[in-house]
């Protein structure tokens, strides 16, 4: 009996084909060029099932604090510092409110979006999976992701409010949301009052502030915001970039952002508690870098700076990720900072707390990091590092992956108190050598920590 | 070499990562070994990303724009994984189910030939990945992972092996349908 090709193709990907049906596969293959492209779609299909199996089975393994593949991704939520009391306060006492306004007019005035997850929301008229027509969106609370024609994902957090001029263009009017545009939806802009941000494939989040300001922040790729003022001069915003744009048009560099797992969303407790303030002394001019704040965030997997794509916190080989620094808050700092000379990074806080310095322990230690901080005997890695400079003297893993290894250092700060904190790079004495930059992480309350961690 | 060449190299690479590894997974019959392919081709590459940025030296001089940068590095790149897939064959040949020459070539061509189209293709599986109902979606993703095998799977399942793997080709056929469709009506081209 001759099986059908699609099941060549089924038993080839399985391992369960013979011999003689594989004589059968490569003749068919070799004569028909339509075959040929069924195959090759037919293997990208095992080449996405593939990739999302480990993230799957991370999942399953309480790995990363990923929701299945139908929940909210741990996308980054911009919620600034000076506004989370406030949003915390919003969240708790607002009342859950749906709008999804019937469309106008027939089709032009209303596009198709797919409703792919929600959170947190009352009395809502459709269920995820549903496809509604929607121009006007308004949310009180919650959390929703639509997906847009052309791929585009879109996120809004409650309370939020705006409305779908077309499929590719947004109105912010209040409120957050971020947009995952992915390669064709290349040119979905959001409008706002000061600034209109134009998508260059890419993902990104824009919030109003109190005085209508947009802020903007690039997570991946590249956007160009148009201030009304400076129109023909658009900023070119990459990732790890952010501008916040005043309502006179003028923009200036967001130092900081906060990035939260979307599961927190609704938890007053995990929003940002205002506590860390940090900046460094470059200029609107000479950087758009902005540090990325983790509110509870440092753990096993996530992610160490704003702008690396694959290299994650880890616990040192065969350990558990070290207890005092699970949960603390993350500041996600720039990757290439690592080769900046004179750096200077400032912190302070308004609470007591712990700093944290997570430090490559290659090569000596700088004098303001041994003179400042204590060395603690915790050690975590970062990685996988792809074979770059920076692991030149690390040998692979069984895996082949690079992993480099950081010592803790500590310190405690009270409010009031700054911090300074200096560069990653080796002194150029001690030769051609490549540290990676370092991490920071803040811990309030460190008494109570204590406390509960001998309670327990 | 430059230290600002390794920066680069991170990010061309990182962008051309995910055509590479399913250019690669195209021509070879199992996942372990595209992988290892794949990973023989990213040091391949950074050995001699040097070559690259020599026989470039409009983008040395910053005068090519992003886009077309990553373009030729995707192409230089799928053209040193199609020969470490060549080598792969040559030392496996013997044990391996393996495409003769003919079929392999052919392949190899329209497969880079047709990336753009497969690129397209796989952004919309994923999303039809993601459409599937969660209990489906989860079993699919279980029996794609390293400690389950898929007689256990099937034994949970209440299916023989035959049927759990006959479910699985009609998931795929299923995603490849949804992906099509996606495509299709709305506006992809």
């Amino acid at each position: 009996m001759t099986l059908e090709p699609s099941k060549l193709f089924a038993k080839y990907v399985d391992g369960t084909i013979s011999p003689e049906e594989f004589s059968v596969l490569d003749e068919r293959l070799s004569k028909d060029p339509n075959l040929r492209e069924e195959f090759l779609e037919y293997m990208r299909v095992c080449v996405v099932i593939e990739d999302n199996a480990p993230i799957f089975e991370a999942q399953k393994e309480g790995l990363l604090e990923l929701p299945p593949l139908n929940k909210p991704k741990p996308s980054k939520l911009i919620q600034f510092a000076k506004w989370s009391v406030a949003t915390a306060a919003c969240a708790t006492i607002a009342l859950t409110l749906w709008t999804f306004y019937p469309k106008k007019t027939p089709a032009e005035s209303a596009i198709t979006a797919q409703v792919i997850d929600l959170k947190d929301v009352e009395d809502q008229p459709f269920e995820v999976g549903d496809k509604i027509g929607l121009n006007e969106l308004q949310i009180a609370s919650g959390w929703v992701r639509l997906e847009l024609p052309k791929g585009v994902v879109f996120d809004m957090y409650g309370p939020a409010k705006g409305e779908f001029v077309s499929d590719q263009r947004f109105r912010l009017d209040s409120g957050r949301l971020n947009v995952d545009v992915g390669p064709l939806g290349k040119g979905f802009t959001v409008v706002t009052d000061s600034a209109e941000i134009v998508d260059l494939g890419t993902e990104f989040g824009v919030e109003i502030g109190d005085d209508s300001e947009a802020k903007v922040a690039v997570f991946s790729g590249e956007v160009e915001v148009h201030s009304n003022k400076e129109v023909k001069n658009p900023r070119l915003l990459t990732q790890g970039e952010g501008v916040q744009v005043a309502s006179n048009g003028k923009s200036s560099r967001l130092m900081s952002i906060n990035i939260a797992d979307q599961d927190k969303i609704s938890d007053s407790s995990a929003i940002f508690a205002d506590n860390i303030n940090i900046r460094d002394d470059f200029t609107t001019d000479e950087s758009l870098r902005y540090y990325g704040i983790l509110s509870g965030g440092l753990r096993e997997g996530v992610h160490s700076y704003t702008t690396h794509p694959t290299v994650r916190w880890k616990s040192d080989a065969d350990q558990e990720f070290p207890t005092e620094l699970q949960g603390a808050d993350l500041i996600q700092t720039f990757y290439k900072d690592r080769l900046e000379r004179d750096l200077n990074i400032s912190l302070d806080v308004k609470n007591p707390s712990k700093v944290y310095v997570i430090f490559d322990e290659r090569y000596p230690t700088p004098e303001w990091l041994s003179e400042n901080f204590t060395e603690t005997d915790m050690v975590v890695r970062s990685g996988p590092w792809r074979p770059v400079m920076i692991v030149q003297d690390i040998l692979p893993d069984n895996q082949g992956y690079f992993y480099v290894r950081y010592k803790v250092w500590s310190k405690d700060l009270s409010p009031g108190e700054t911090l300074n904190m200096g560069e990653s790079r080796v002194p150029e004495s001690e030769g051609r050598l490549f540290r990676a930059m370092y991490g920071i992480a803040v811990r309030e309350n460190v008494q109570q920590f204590a406390q509960a961690n001998t309670e327990n | 070499m430059q230290s600002h060449d390794h920066e680069d190299f991170l990010q061309l690479y990182s962008a051309s990562e995910p055509t590479i590894r399913a250019f690669v997974r195209s021509l070879v019959p199992n996942q372990r070994d595209a992988s290892e392919i794949a990973q023989n081709t990213a040091v391949v590459l950074w050995r001699r990303f040097h070559v690259f940025v020599e026989k470039h030296p409009e983008y040395k001089a910053a005068e090519l724009e992003v886009e077309d940068i990553h373009a030729h590095f995707k192409r230089w790149a799928m053209t040193v994984a199609r020969y470490e897939v060549l080598s792969w064959r040559r030392d496996k040949a013997r044990d391996r189910h393996v495409f003769s020459d003919t079929l392999h070539e052919m392949l190899s061509s329209e497969a880079e030939e047709k990336e753009p189209h497969l690129e397209k293709l796989q952004y919309a599986l994923e999303s039809c990945l993601k459409k599937l109902p969660q209990d489906r979606r989860d079993l699919l993703l279980e029996a794609y992972t390293a400690r389950n095998k898929p007689q256990e799977l099937a034994t949970r399942t209440g299916k023989t092996l035959n049927a759990f793997y006959q479910w699985m080709h009609r998931i795929r056929l299923s995603l490849v349908k949804c992906a099509k469709r996606t495509l299709a009506t709305e506006s992809y081209q």
